[in-house]
């Protein structure tokens, strides 16, 4: 933390900046975060084909580096005979937005709790903390077949189970990091002056927390886009045509011996998506200098 | 109908995961097969048989089982379309409802049992008895019972006119032995099944591994003729990628659940060889007429014209399904009796008029719709975009067969592609008249359209019964209570050396296997 900023010299944000630019795989795990997000932004933009437009007479074309591929579509064509490409564009947005929905949902929860756990103790603690165990106690996997056999399955549901199911994790370190910090002499000051604890807790401890939220997020961010995977994979997740990277891996599996591009190609998208992800995380949590090594 | 796929259309490209695989394992293991004399099989991609005991599954391998484990007392002889005897030598009709049989000498069980008369009257009079739980009452609710009228001879008494009461002889109805059924019913029957057949079983793994073996007393003359192959070995392996894993490392030497995509790569591998045909079982897009499910918009006969002139089914047929699958206009298979392809209206391909007749329903936008499928996800999703482009939004609901069942019966499906295989039967009865007789799946309810089929089904003449089913086939294509889309092909795949040979009717019949 530079609390103490001297006269002259850069400011904070410039040395953070810094710092975060001689981190390389912060770095490039940024850039490449960033690339996948301009993706889904633009992805009507980019895309060559709609995703959603099946050719029966154009179906399982090869990509470019097959010397039978065809130049319009230049990673070639799925089952129903969909422009690859575009369907790897429009499901960055999936994937995207599961993870960045989910871990919104999540967090919120999370650190509610957490905080509050964290901040009160007593009773509310022991509360939250029996909610964590809870929590921890159920089978994601069981407890989405449940969902889903309740209320059939789709980006919303997929969401929801996961928003509402990854929170633990958030709950854990908001507690443990508000627990320190209550105890640090400013928020005693600020009590001693008579704030409310709203107002202690908006102005004192959110503030301090949220590095260490961040840092949290992103692993979450990573968690959430594997299980739609995994879900959608298992047929549990996001349903058909939409454009998912699982989906798109589980349709793949039918012709995994013979055309292994169809597996490759969005495994490579989402492998190289949850690189970025954590590899952002981590530098983030190197950068800010919160639970690991300054560089 | 059947064609054998040959090496010489070798595809350019491999996949290089199979041709190491192959190069890894395949050599040496896939040769097992007719060194040892083994037939080593692999299926059950719709799951595993529940119970072997043919009476107490509903499953397609379940038939599988019982055509080489079991008899039955009449042999349909595909080829000539003509019944010919098995268990009974001679059968006659004294009137409508009784039926005379005589019966074969010499049979014996697998487990020494010698079959006669006693076998045939406890085996029917146990399925006839509702009681015992017989899985297709269909099947069996036209027995009323039967007597022992010499020690081979069997009188049938039944409940009402049977018109296609071969098909049921020579197909569903398997003959058990009667003292050890009564000993040890369908529970030992699934672990231990015993019958007269080609094969017999020597072990039982419940939903996993099933060992056969040649039966060595099928000497009496059977029409079915004598085993070649002397053990098969039955997996169930539901995941059909592990099957085509298996059978390309060795492991297994006959699959039939691929598709055509991986018939055609399985068969441009140096030793491996495929076969394919087209099938009895039709898939058909199924509407909510009757407002079931509460949803508006299938309730209007135009809304249902204009999806089926919007849903492409030749594309579907001939890119999706492919070899010799093609376009069905009737709500049954064609060669089926009372199939009447003349009487079907027929929807061609017109997503301009579709999309007029939409509007004039008044869904000029189109509307949300939500579509049920429990097969190969890519025929629902070129549906679905065939939908999109006259502005109907449908929402996929892939599901398991059982759980797909179950919604339908509770009547909460607006539209769903389903399929059905008639058990082989040929005969109308065994596919529309059991979705339009006013019962949990029929989405027409229809009571017109029920009588007409009811007639069909019990009427002794052929005559009323065409002109009944005719009624009903123009009533269900006119009214679309059913767009039926396409008939459905078997993929087989299987190490060369195995002389294969398909029938048309779905079911693999191993005793006819040879090795070359």
């Amino acid at each position: 933390m530079a609390d103490q900023t001297p006269a002259v010299g850069p400011s904070p944000g410039r040395i953070a900046l810094r710092r975060m630019l001689a981190h390389r795989s912060f770095a490039l795990g940024v850039s490449v975060l960033l690339v996948m997000t301009l993706m889904a932004i633009f992805a009507p933009l980019i895309a060559p084909h709609d995703p959603y437009a099946t050719d029966l007479t154009q179906r399982l074309l090869p990509p470019f580096w097959h010397d039978d591929s065809v130049p319009e579509h230049i990673l070639g064509t799925d089952k129903v005979g969909r422009d690859y490409l575009s369907r790897l564009i429009y499901g960055a947005r999936v994937s995207l937005a599961i993870g960045v929905l989910a871990v919104l949902l999540s967090g919120l929860i999370g650190t509610v709790l957490g905080v509050a756990a964290g901040y009160f103790g007593g009773k509310v603690d022991a509360v939250v903390t029996y909610l964590i165990g809870t929590r921890l106690s159920l089978p994601l996997f069981l407890v989405a077949l449940a969902v889903v056999a309740m209320f059939g399955s789709s980006l919303t549901i997929v969401i929801l189970v996961l928003g509402l199911f990854l929170w633990d994790q958030f709950a854990v370190v908001m507690r443990s990091v508000t627990k320190q910090i209550r105890s640090q002499d400013y928020v005693r000051a600020a009590r001693a002056a008579g704030a409310s604890h709203m107002r202690i807790l908006w102005r004192e401890i959110l503030p301090n927390v949220r590095e260490p939220l961040l840092v949290v997020a992103t692993v979450e961010m990573a968690n959430a886009i594997i299980l739609e995977a995994s879900l959608s994979f298992l047929g549990f997740g996001v349903q058909a045509p939409l454009p998912s990277w699982g989906l798109m891996l589980s349709d793949a599996r039918e012709f995994m011996f013979f055309d292994p591009w169809l597996l490759t190609i969005p495994g490579c998208a989402l492998f190289a998506l949850l690189l970025a992800i954590n590899l952002t995380g981590d530098g983030l949590r190197d950068v800010t200098g919160r639970g690991g090594v300054l560089r | 109908m059947l064609k054998e796929i040959r090496l010489d259309g070798v595809k350019a490209v491999l996949g290089a995961g199979a041709l190491a695989l192959v190069t890894a394992f395949g050599t040496s293991d896939a040769m097992a097969g007719p060194d040892d004399d083994t037939l080593r099989i692999a299926w059950g991609a719709t799951g595993p048989i529940d119970n072997l005991d043919a009476y107490f599954n509903t499953n397609r391998t379940g038939i599988w089982f019982a055509r080489n484990v079991w008899d039955t007392l009449v042999f349909r002889n595909l080829d000539e379309g003509t019944y010919e005897p098995l268990l009974a030598t001679g059968w006659s009709f004294p009137d409508d409802t009784t039926l005379d049989l005589t019966l074969r000498e010499g049979v014996v069980f697998h487990n020494g049992e010698p079959f006669d008369a006693d076998d045939v009257v406890y085996t029917l009079n146990f399925i006839a008895d509702p009681e015992n739980g017989v899985l297709t009452r269909g099947n069996v609710d036209w027995i009323e019972n039967a007597e022992r009228t010499g020690p081979y001879s069997v009188r049938v008494h039944m409940t009402r006119p049977m018109p296609q009461i071969f098909e049921i002889l020579s197909g569903p109805i398997v003959i058990y032995p009667n003292e050890y059924y009564a000993e040890v019913g369908p529970e030992g029957m699934n672990r231990m099944p015993v019958g007269t057949g080609p094969y017999r079983v020597t072990e039982v793994q419940p939903t996993q591994r099933y060992t056969l073996e040649r039966n060595p007393d099928y000497t009496w003359g059977s029409p079915k003729g004598e085993a070649s192959i002397g053990t098969l070995v039955i997996r169930e392996i539901a995941d059909v990628q592990t099957q085509v894993a298996e059978l390309l490392g060795g492991g297994i030497d006959f699959t039939a659940d691929i598709s055509a995509d991986q018939l055609d790569q399985i068969t441009g591998l140096p030793g491996f060889s495929g076969a394919q045909s087209e099938t009895m079982r039709i898939s058909y897009l199924g509407f909510d007429a009757a407002g079931r499910s509460g949803f508006e918009p299938t309730q209007n006969p135009m809304v249902r014209e204009a999806i089926a002139r919007a849903v492409n089914r030749k594309a579907i047929s001939e890119n999706l399904v492919r070899g010799d699958s093609r376009v069905v206009n009737t709500p049954c298979f064609p060669t089926q009796f009372g199939c009447d392809e003349d009487a079907a209206v027929i929807w061609d391909f017109d997503p301009e008029a579709a999309r007029a007749l939409l509007a004039e329903a008044g869904y000029p936008d189109g509307f949300e719709i939500e579509i049920y499928n429990y097969r190969s996800s890519s025929w629902a999703e070129a549906i679905i975009a065939d939908l999109a482009e006259i502005g109907i939004a449908a929402n996929l609901n892939q599901m398991g067969y059982f759980a797909l069942r179950d919604l339908q019966h509770e009547g909460r499906t607006p539209l769903y592609l389903m399929d059905w295989g008639s058990f082989s039967i040929n005969d109308m009865s065994a596919i529309t008249s059991r979705f339009f007789t006013l019962g949990p799946d029929d989405f027409a309810q229809d009571e017109e359209l029920a009588a007409w089929l009811e007639t069909g089904d019990s009427s002794p003449d052929p005559a009323t019964r065409e002109e009944a089913y005719a009624k009903a086939i123009a009533r269900i294509t006119e009214r679309l209570y059913w767009l039926p889309m396409f008939s459905h092909v078997r993929n087989y795949a299987f190490v060369e050396g195995l002389e294969f040979k398909g029938f048309v009717d779905e079911i693999p019949r191993f005793y006819a296997y040879s090795w070359r």
